[in-house]
């Protein structure tokens, strides 16, 4: 992949909404009106089923030696850390072998939120998550270049050299999850910009949602999981496996529940490194094999879901949040 | 409030290590679990590496560039927590030590120089149980990192060697306090004459690493599953950390069968948490559970460097 184009010289950028002093900032994202899950119209899967039910395997990698960015350090420790850059690092060696394996076993693709330096660094591991059918998005160019502080040109830069890496591939970039979650508020109308058909960074739904990023595009959320996460499961939860399961368990069941009368997605996202330790990758097994247990899910990619949302819920939705709100056309 | 944000610089585009392979050049990527990399004898399907943390905590760590797990962290003198991480060196050590023995079961000792110096009866059992030293830097305090001075680092390395010498003690390898090393440690500890180090977490089996001047074999460096993440960072339930290891136990011995090649479980273990009273049971449980293993062994450094099949290979 060539080196992202350089930046452009708005360092300070002070239009942008990062720099709006406290008191002039807005007070919500502005994108999306209130919408509540009662009342809505139903949501449809293919083959009526209940729940969406996607993994998002986080493909990562994180540098040797990055950059410090000034708002959030890459490393918890000291940098460089070889603790924590070689824990990550197991996800190529170890890790990843283990996660893909036990999702081929069971027929279920991944979606994978993808460093896109991987393309370069582990192109084996991208070739052949191409090959079982897996989508690739993008999760920025390594997970210790945050959007925090970034210019828009700068970010307009990092889409690019995303669409230009995963292209290599032969797939079409079309959604986007900001490394660490750090998107400014203009973020989601670069992507739309760009051409990208949905994002992950929004956690205010159980549905996709069509997000407002202007007239020209059509965009949506693609509920992914901050919650049904290995890392804040087992790490900032302090979660033990069987409690890791228990959880899993209990979200799948009554989102399966709640979905006979409106279509709802579960994701479970994932890190190699984390739920690939050989203490913990049986618990996913036992998980998948629990949601394969039941007839009534569709196991699409993140990108399916936005596609079928897309062609048949999303004027649905917007006319009826048109209604609800009576200035929404 | 939130903080407002700094902007970031045009080297957060650039990629200047961007290329097939790793951001540095210590060693190329590898496939660990799908392709044979151990080899420990007709009978051995999973060895098992018991890697006792035998730490002294100074009573004023410093805490750069931070501080480590464990270290006395309340307001100086924190005697509280000095006098019991020492608990593990006068008698949680002995316990485990016990129960090792009891099974027929060996070690390696994760030693900080220090406590040879301090204790040296202590490291007089250490030599007599049979267990195999890796030398783990001056103290639990002595982290190795970026911004010490190169003379600093390898004056470090040297007084650990020599400290640990003088209590007849050759170590088998090398352990950075905290899994922590600065870019210049590989090589430092290479120039020593150190020929094994166990600080990256990156993988199950050995790997011929480059440290700039020859080569050291870095061995699997545990810490998911050591006690001081489970049972004191995350604070889990003792039967919460023994189920832990049976998972990944009965994970690694079903994947040594369907591949028909070994797997090494490495556990990380600390006198001063699993030797306490309350905990020592539940050692004993993990022993006995591993133990009651077809094919299970306990193996040391030698017996693990023995077993690469890559370091074989050259």
């Amino acid at each position: 992949m060539p080196a992202p184009d350089s930046p452009s010289p708005i360092a300070g950028h002070p239009t942008e909404s990062a720099y709006l002093p406290p008191g002039a900032r807005p007070v919500d994202t502005g994108d999306y009106p209130y919408a509540p899950m009662r009342g809505r119209p139903r949501l449809r899967w293919p083959g009526d089923a209940r729940v969406a039910f996607w993994i998002a395997p986080n493909v990562e990698h994180y540098e040797w030696q990055p950059p410090v960015n000034p708002n959030r350090t890459p490393y918890p420790r000291t940098t460089p850390d070889v603790l924590n850059y070689s824990w990550r690092d197991y996800t190529h060696r170890v890790g990843f072998r283990r996660i893909v394996e036990e999702m081929a076993k069971r027929d279920i693709r991944g979606s994978v939120s993808l460093s896109v330096s991987v393309c370069d660094h582990f192109p084996d591991e991208v070739r052949q998550m191409c090959d079982l059918g897996w989508e690739l998005f993008s999760h920025g160019l390594y997970n210790t270049r945050y959007f925090y502080g970034m210019s828009l040109e700068d970010q307009r830069a990092v889409i690019r050299a995303s669409q230009e890496a995963i292209g290599r591939f032969g797939q079409r970039l079309d959604g986007w999850l900001t490394p660490a979650i750090t998107p400014s508020l203009e973020t989601q109308r670069l992507l739309a910009e760009a051409g990208l058909r949905y994002t992950l960074d929004y956690f205010h739904d159980d549905q996709p949602m069509p997000l407002d990023v202007g007239p020209d595009h059509r965009f949506v959320t693609v509920p992914y999981s901050i919650e049904m996460n290995d890392i804040p499961l087992a790490h900032w939860n302090n979660m033990a496996v069987d409690e890791m399961l228990t959880t899993l368990k209990a979200q799948f069941d009554r989102l399966y529940a709640e979905g006979a009368e409106n279509g709802r997605v579960m994701c479970f996202a994932i890190h190699p490194f984390v739920l690939g330790q050989p203490h913990r990758i049986d618990a996913f097994a036992e998980f998948l094999d629990h949601v394969k247990s039941h007839d009534q899910v569709w196991y699409p990619t993140a990108r399916e879901i936005a596609a079928h949302y897309e062609a048949t819920h999303y004027d649905t939705m917007t006319d009826w949040l048109g209604q609800l709100h009576g200035d929404r056309a | 409030m939130s903080r407002q944000i700094t902007p970031t610089g045009p080297e957060h585009l650039q990629m200047p290590k961007l290329r097939a392979g790793m951001d540095h050049d210590f060693y190329a990527p590898r496939d660990t679990w799908s392709v044979p990399r151990l080899d420990f004898g007709p009978d051995v399907h999973l060895g098992i590496w018991l890697q006792i943390a035998v730490e002294w905590f100074p009573l004023d760590i410093s805490g750069q560039p931070f501080l480590p797990i464990g270290a006395p962290a309340r307001p100086w003198p924190d005697s509280e927590t000095y006098t019991q991480r020492d608990y593990g060196n006068r008698i949680g050590i002995y316990r485990m030590m016990d129960a090792l023995a009891a099974r027929g079961m060996t070690a390696s000792a994760f030693l900080n120089a220090r406590v040879a110096q301090r204790y040296p009866i202590l490291a007089r059992y250490i030599r007599e149980a049979g267990w195999d030293v890796v030398a783990a830097g001056l103290d639990a305090g002595a982290i190795h990192h970026e911004g010490l001075h190169e003379d600093t680092e390898r004056a470090m390395i040297a007084e650990a060697l020599s400290l640990l010498r003088a209590e007849r003690l050759e170590p088998a390898g090398w352990h950075s306090p905290s899994w922590s090393q600065s870019t210049r440690t590989p090589r430092l500890l290479r120039e020593a004459g150190i020929t094994a180090m166990a600080d990256w977490a990156n993988d199950e089996a050995p790997y011929a690493f480059q440290t700039g001047t020859g080569t050291i074999a870095s061995l699997p460096a545990a810490f998911e599953l050591s006690d001081r993440e489970i049972l004191f960072a995350r604070q889990a339930r003792l039967a919460d950390f023994e189920a832990n290891i049976t998972a990944a136990a009965r994970r690694l011995t079903r994947e040594a069968a369907d591949s028909g090649t070994p797997r090494l479980l490495c556990l990380n273990l600390s006198p001063w948490l699993m030797g306490q009273p309350f905990r020592i049971n539940g050692f004993e449980r993990i022993l006995d559970m591993l133990g009651g293993i077809d094919g299970a062994r306990t193996v040391q450094v030698a017996d693990i460097l023995a077993a690469s099949l890559d370091l074989r290979n050259g």
